[in-house]
């Protein structure tokens, strides 16, 4: 299992949202920064666009480090702080992942 | 892991006990202030559904399982005169709210309305408050048709989507969805009595 910067998956996460952008129309495009709220009722993805950007972010992973995670499956959401909440907790929950510790 | 394998059923064919909580997945605060109507449903007035509810003439529920755990409720009603269906949704645990259920449940409606029932119309209303949800819908597809004042002076949009316009969404939405989470074991029961 792979030990990678939270730096590097940041950057990951942000590359993830961008793409998920270029999907999207115009009006609906994000406005995106650092502590932007990404699930929840505050959150600005509704319920395909998180779909959307799990996908992505799971094929990035394995794009970039070789690896299939499964971010999406009930464990992430029995979690005490969910870990789709923010960027910084996406990429702590990716990191979690990639070494070994949440599957 | 693998990913979760869902299920529809129709709720008349699940036990008295499951069809009881529907009553109390309906009345939480998080679901019934998107609702139409958002008061609480009263004891009588839930039994009084669920008896007329197996006669109804255009009135379907539907829930969505994953293994023996309700998910979400789909309602569904057909239109047979004007060949159209109308629906509505929910996740019956606020922590599940966002994570893609609503768009699987969208998926299997729209597949089941437009291809199985072959109505020429599927649409949905939701209060203008409800952003994310009227969102979803115009990312399946769904055209606005006009707003309407409820008696409460809210705000509800029409969303509407043809036949065409699903064949021309549905195959990327599909990927996306089916990769997420498989839907088998689908038992619709067709609207009306």
């Amino acid at each position: 299992m792979k030990q990678i910067e939270q730096g590097a998956l940041n950057q990951l996460v942000w590359e993830g949202l961008e793409e998920l952008n270029d999907t999207l129309e115009d009006d609906q495009k994000l406005t995106l920064s650092q502590d932007m709220a990404l699930f929840g009722k505050e959150g600005v993805l509704d319920s395909l666009d998180f779909v959307n950007l799990v996908m992505i972010l799971e094929d990035l992973v394995h794009d970039k480090y070789g690896e299939s995670i499964t971010l999406m499956d009930e464990k992430a959401f029995s979690q005490k702080h969910n870990p789709f909440h923010k960027i910084d907790a996406l990429s702590m929950y990716i990191k979690t992942l990639l070494a070994g510790d949440g599957q | 892991m693998n990913r979760s394998e869902y299920h529809i059923r129709n709720l008349l064919m699940m036990e008295d006990q499951v069809k009881w909580h529907l009553r109390e997945w309906r009345n939480q605060p998080f679901v019934r202030n998107q609702m139409i109507q958002s008061e609480e449903i009263s004891e009588s007035a839930h039994e009084a559904y669920l008896q007329k509810l197996p006669h109804h003439p255009t009135r379907q529920v539907y829930l969505l399982m994953e293994g023996e755990t309700p998910l979400g409720v789909m309602n569904l009603d057909w239109f047979r005169e004007t060949d159209s269906l109308e629906f509505g949704f929910f996740v019956i645990r606020e922590h599940d709210q966002y994570r893609g259920l609503g768009a699987l449940m969208e998926y299997v409606i729209l597949e089941h309305a437009i291809n199985e029932l072959a109505v020429n119309e599927v649409f949905c209303r939701t209060l203008t408050t409800n952003e994310k949800t009227i969102a979803l819908h115009r990312k399946f597809g769904f055209q606005s048709l006009g707003k309407e004042t409820l008696e409460t002076g809210n705000l509800l949009l029409r969303q509407s989507i043809s036949p065409q316009e699903w064949q021309d969404k549905k195959d990327g939405l599909k990927r996306m969805l089916m990769r997420m989470a498989p839907v088998t074991d689908i038992q619709w029961q067709n609207g009306g009595s």
